[in-house]
C-alpha cells in the first residue's frame, strides 16, 4: 500500500479525501489507473497524455523530489507520496 | 566632541542596545549580529497579507534597510490579511502605507519605496540593491519574474505562497536550487484560483510571512539553519508542518547546467495571463449571474465525468466530460464543475477556441450552498 496526498481543492474537487491510501500499484502510471478508478477523472487530471505527470505539478516520493516523473516511475509499498502543486497567493 | 556630545552618543546608543536586547542576548545572534541586520538591505516584494507580516518583524528586528516593491493600492477587502495597512489607508499605494507604518514601528529603519510593480524591465536594477529578496508576490508571473532575477543576480530568496487554509515556504541560496526547480512551469491559466477566488485565512499569512522574516534573519544575521533544501508545507486545517526535500534541477531552465533563461523574460504571457483586453472578460461568473444566463436559455456544460454527474448536476446541464466537445456551435455557454476549478480551465480553452464560455465560480456546491435546484445527492 502506498499512501498519496493531494491538495486539499483538487481532493475537494473530486469528492475524496486529500490523503489516499491505495492498494497494488508499482508505477506511476498504475496509480493514475487505480486513481481514475476509485474517483473518475482524477488520474487524468493528474497525468499528460503520455502518462507522465503534469509539468505544473511536483511529485514527491518518501519527501524526496522525483524529476522526470514519467508513467514508469516506480513505487513501492509504504511510500508516501506526495502531488504538489504551486500556490500564488501573497 | 565636546562632553555634551559623547553623553548623547552613549544615551542613544544604550537606547538602540535596549531596543533590540531580548535579541542579542541570544548568543546566536549578540551585538555583532545586531550589527549585521543594521547593516543589511532586504527587498519585500509585495506589501500584501506575507509582505505585510515580513516586513513588520524585520522591521522590529533591526534590519537597516527595508525596499517595499508594490504597485497596488489598498483596498477594504486586504485588511483582513494585510496588516501593515489600516482602514484610513483605504487608496492609498501600499508602498506610502507601508512606509508609514513601518517608521512608525522601527525609525531607524530606512524604508525604501517602489511603488510600481516589479517587470522585466525593472527588476534587475532595483533588486541589485538588495542582499536578500523576500518575495509575497500574488501571481505566477511575478514569481517566476523574482526567481529568475534571483537567479542571475545571485541572491538569496526567501519565497512563500497562500492559499485558503493551506502555505508554502522556501529558501533558495545562489547554486542551491530555485523555484523553477521544484515548479519547473506554472499551472495552466484557471486550474489553480488566486487567493480573491478561493479565498485565505489572514492569519495564515501571518504564519507564513512571519515565517519568511525568520529565514531572511537567519540568513542575514549567519544563523541556524536556513530552509534551504526543504519545502515547507502548512497545513492550518489540521495545524501541521511537512517538509519535503528538494534540490537544485541541472536541467533548470534558469540555474541548470545549460541555462536557457537568462534574462527576464515576458512571464505575463509564459504563464498564460490573459491580455488586457481579454482579461476584461468575465471568464467566471457568480451563482446569481449563472442563475439569470440560465433562465435566459444560456446552456450549461457539466464538465465532469458522468459518474459524478449521475450523483448530482444542475438541472438543464448537459454532461460533456472534461473534453467539452458538444457541438453547440457558436452558442455562448456556462462551464460548471464540482467547485469551478475544472470548469474554469475548460471554458478559458474553449474561449481560446474562439468559443463564448464562462465558468461558475464556485461550481455546484456554491450553486447548492444559495439554495437553488439540483438533482441527485452530491
Amino acid at each position: 500500500m502506498i499512501t498519496v496526498h493531494l491538495p486539499r481543492d483538487l481532493a475537494a474537487e473530486f469528492s475524496c479525501r486529500d490523503t489516499l491510501a491505495v492498494d497494488g500499484v508499482r508505477s506511476l502510471n498504475e496509480l493514475w489507473a487505480a486513481l481514475d478508478h476509485r474517483h473518475p477523472g482524477l488520474g487524468r487530471w493528474l497525468r499528460e497524455p503520455d502518462g507522465a505527470m503534469r509539468r505544473h505539478l511536483s511529485l514527491f516520493v518518501n519527501a524526496q523530489r522525483v524529476r522526470w516523473a514519467d508513467r514508469g516511475t516506480v513505487l513501492e509499498d509504504g511510500q508516501e507520496v506526495w502531488i504538489l502543486r504551486a500556490v500564488s497567493g501573497g | 566632541m565636546s562632553r555634551q556630545n559623547v553623553e548623547a552618543d552613549r544615551a542613544e546608543a544604550a537606547r538602540r542596545v535596549s531596543r533590540y536586547h531580548r535579541q542579542i542576548i541570544l548568543p546566536e545572534l549578540g551585538l555583532a549580529g545586531q550589527r549585521a541586520l543594521s547593516a543589511s538591505r532586504v527587498l519585500v516584494v509585495g506589501a500584501g497579507a506575507l509582505g505585510s507580516a515580513a516586513a513588520l518583524y524585520l522591521a522590529a528586528a533591526g534590519v537597516g534597510t527595508i525596499g517595499i516593491a508594490d504597485g497596488d493600492r489598498v483596498d477594504l477587502s486586504n485588511l483582513h490579511r494585510q496588516v501593515l495597512h489600516g482602514t484610513g489607508d483605504i487608496g492609498r499605494l501600499k508602498t506610502a502605507s507601508a512606509k508609514d507604518r513601518l517608521a512608525a514601528l522601527n525609525p531607524e529603519v530606512d524604508v525604501v519605496e517602489h511603488p510600481a510593480y516589479l517587470d522585466s524591465a525593472s527588476v534587475m536594477d532595483v533588486m541589485a540593491a538588495y542582499d536578500v529578496v523576500v518575495d509575497g508576490s500574488d501571481s505566477f508571473a511575478a514569481r517566476y519574474l523574482v526567481n529568475d532575477a534571483a537567479v542571475m543576480l545571485g541572491k538569496p530568496l526567501v519565497s512563500a505562497a497562500i492559499l485558503r487554509f493551506e502555505g508554502q515556504l522556501m529558501v533558495f541560496r545562489p547554486g542551491a536550487g530555485c523555484y523553477r526547480c521544484v515548479f519547473p512551469e506554472p499551472p495552466p491559466a484557471g486550474t489553480v484560483p488566486s487567493c480573491a477566488e478561493a479565498g485565505v485565512l489572514g492569519a495564515v499569512a501571518g504564519v507564513l510571512g512571519s515565517a519568511q522574516a525568520v529565514e531572511a534573519l537567519k540568513l542575514l544575521g549567519r544563523m541556524g539553519e536556513p530552509m534551504v533544501g526543504r519545502l515547507g508545507l502548512y497545513d492550518a486545517w489540521t495545524g501541521r508542518w511537512q517538509q519535503v526535500q528538494v534540490a537544485r534541477d541541472p536541467a533548470c531552465a534558469v540555474c541548470g547546467d545549460h541555462p536557457t533563461i537568462t534574462a527576464p523574460i515576458d512571464y505575463d504571457s509564459w504563464c498564460g495571463v490573459p491580455a488586457p483586453q481579454a482579461a476584461s472578460r468575465a471568464r467566471e461568473v457568480s451563482v446569481a449571474e449563472a442563475q439569470r444566463l440560465l433562465d435566459e436559455g444560456v446552456r450549461f456544460l457539466d464538465v465532469r465525468p458522468e459518474a459524478e454527474y449521475v450523483r448530482g448536476h444542475i438541472p438543464g446541464a448537459v454532461c460533456v466530460g472534461p473534453d467539452a466537445a458538444p457541438a453547440t456551435g457558436d452558442a455562448a455557454v456556462v462551464c460548471v464543475c464540482l467547485q469551478g476549478i475544472r470548469s474554469a480551465g475548460v471554458a478559458a480553452r474553449l474561449e481560446s477556441e474562439g468559443r463564448s464560455a464562462v465558468s461558475l465560480a464556485g461550481g455546484l456546491l456554491a450553486w447548492a450552498r444559495a439554495g437553488l435546484p439540483w438533482e441527485g445527492r452530491l
